[in-house]
């Protein structure tokens, strides 16, 4: 579905990805792990057009997609959950969620997605004329994730989900990324919190320092001694 | 020397109704700053750019005085967005400094244009408002100011719809809040900015016809009415559109105030005195945010 083909990208004069290659099947959910500055979010960046690449290609459902303007990125159906949440915090929860279907040109599918993401998150439903930056970060996770499910995205990038939450919510948030998964939405899962999202992943992909340095199948990464002594903290 | 309580009203609704206008002043220069993280010197220059527009539209052109309003701020309004397409964008990654300097350069160069259009004698425009005096029980008030005060609170509330309740004003909002979180939503960010720049334009143009028709037009009139309109917005906290409003009432009234109950004279000194002591005293406005709080 998502081929990513030894891309590079650079801040300025460093180069923070250096020939990043990668593969999502349809359905899957794809774990990208690795340390603090590794080039995860980067990459999630690559992919929706935020983050210019220099070099490699990008193809989605054999498109070429690119170094594509960004905000034309939600119309191909991929979307994206940013690091550290990023709700427009001074508009309410409502148009946090209105926004989220901003590129979609039916505003009765926008209406329903809303209403389906209130049954899911009732929370969010409780506060919806709040304002989103007065919520809880627990809360603003949950509308980062559906803001970015009222476009009813193909491709769900997730820039690690579970930061600064309390461990009784980061199992919520994990259980409700199988849920997507299994309602038709494929997964590309960036995280520090390798152990669950090893877990819960098809095919997980291990980033060194802006380079893939092992992939496998999610079993196989929680099972490698490396893995293991360097992120799993074991 | 004694001021009765009729006079006072009098002043106060001519106070407010330049408060209202330095609101819309206000109200440019906060919409730009908010969308492209700049303070536009050039802001004054379009409320010179409506009257002079306004002028020729009325005057020359004669159309209708509603029609020569809404023309007039939809020219100048595209030439706010011609100026963020080909002056702010391509200045976007440069230093705030650069960019500054750019708005003043812009300043520099639509006055030399508008000389060469307009010339450089300060010309009239027709009295639109009347002059009957209006009666409302004892009190006698002037139509001018009402009619001012009447179209910028329109204007206020107009925007203050668009930013609520369209989807487009609520992306704009949106884009200034978070740039890049609005672009993962499909908002053409970009589109945005040139949106924010003809707003602003428009405002500061739709105050400079308004109240052509009491002073006179000419091509430095932008000066003063940038200055009270920046004055404006740092009283209410730059940034802050509820703060831009009620930064420009207080402007203009404190200023309509000083003038009869001290003395005429001071009625220029008044902008910059709060200008000053707001900078010196609470330097985020009366309803800013916290410096902190201003980053994108
Ligand atoms: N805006 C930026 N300017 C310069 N360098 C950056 C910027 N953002 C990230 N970097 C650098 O790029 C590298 C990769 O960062 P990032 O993709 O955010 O890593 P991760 O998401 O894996 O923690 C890091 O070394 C980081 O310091
Ligand atoms: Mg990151």
């Amino acid at each position: 579905m998502l081929l990513v083909e030894n891309i590079y990208c650079s801040y300025g004069n460093i180069e923070v990805l250096k020939g990043i290659s990668f593969e999502i099947m349809q359905g899957q959910i794809v774990a990208l792990i690795g340390a603090n500055g590794a080039g995860k979010t980067t990459t999630l960046k690559a992919i929706s057009g935020l983050m210019p690449v220099a070099k490699g290609s990008i193809l989605f459902k054999g498109e070429n997609i690119t170094n594509l303007t960004p905000y034309k990125t939600v119309a191909k159906r991929i979307a994206q959950v940013p690091e550290g949440r990023q709700v427009f915090p001074e508009l309410s929860v409502l148009d946090n969620l209105l926004l989220g279907g901003y590129s979609v040109k039916d505003k009765d599918r926008v209406r329903n997605q809303i209403d389906t993401m209130f049954r899911r998150f009732p929370r969010l439903k409780e506060r919806k004329k709040q304002q989103a930056g007065t919520l809880s970060g627990g809360e603003q996770q949950m509308l980062a994730i559906g803001r970015a499910l009222i476009s009813e995205p193909e491709l769900l990038l997730l820039d690690e989900p579970s930061m600064g939450l309390a461990p009784i919510l980061v199992g919520e948030v994990f259980d409700i990324i199988e849920e997507i998964r299994e309602q038709g939405t494929t997964i590309l899962l960036v995280e520090q919190n390798a152990h669950m999202a090893l877990n819960i992943a098809d095919k997980a992909y291990v980033i060194q320092t802006g380079e893939i340095v092992l992939e496998g199948s999610g079993e196989e990464i929680v099972n490698n001694e490396e893995v293991r002594k360097a992120y799993l903290a074991e | 020397m004694g001021i009765n309580i009729f006079d006072l009203l009098q002043v106060t609704i001519g106070g407010v109704a330049m408060g209202c206008i330095y609101a819309l002043m206000a109200l440019g220069f906060t919409i730009i700053y908010n969308a492209l993280r700049l303070i536009n010197f050039a802001q004054g220059d379009m409320f010179m750019l409506g009257a002079t527009f306004g002028l020729t539209f009325y005057v020359s052109l004669s159309f209708p005085f509603p029609l020569a309003l809404i023309a007039a701020g939809v020219v100048v309004g595209v030439i706010g967005m011609v100026i963020e397409r080909t002056v702010f964008r391509p200045l976007r990654n440069y230093p705030l400094f650069n960019l500054i300097i750019a708005t003043i350069g812009i300043s520099i160069t639509i006055r030399a244009l508008a000389l060469l259009i307009w010339g450089s004698q300060a010309m009239s425009f027709p009295p639109v408002y009347g002059d009957k005096p209006i009666k409302v029980g004892q009190i006698i008030l002037l139509p001018s100011y009402l009619w001012v005060l009447l179209i910028s609170v329109m204007f206020i509330i107009l925007l203050q719809l668009f930013f609520t309740k369209t989807i487009l004003g609520k992306a704009m909002r949106a884009s200034a809040q978070n740039r890049n979180a609005a672009f993962l939503m499909g908002i053409n960010v970009f589109f945005m900015d040139s949106l924010a720049s003809a707003i602003s334009a428009g405002l500061g143009a739709v105050g400079g016809i308004l109240v052509a028709p009491i002073f006179f037009v000419e091509t430095e009139m932008g000066a003063l009415a940038g200055l009270k309109g920046f004055a404006a917005a740092v009283l209410g906290g730059f940034g802050s559109i509820p703060g831009a409003i009620a930064g420009g009432v207080i402007l203009g009234l404190a200023e309509n105030l000083a003038a009869s109950l001290i003395s005429s004279t001071y009625r220029d000194a008044v902008a910059f005195i709060i200008l000053i002591g707001v900078l010196l005293l609470k330097p985020n406005g009366l309803l800013g945010k916290k410096a902190g709080d201003f980053k994108a």
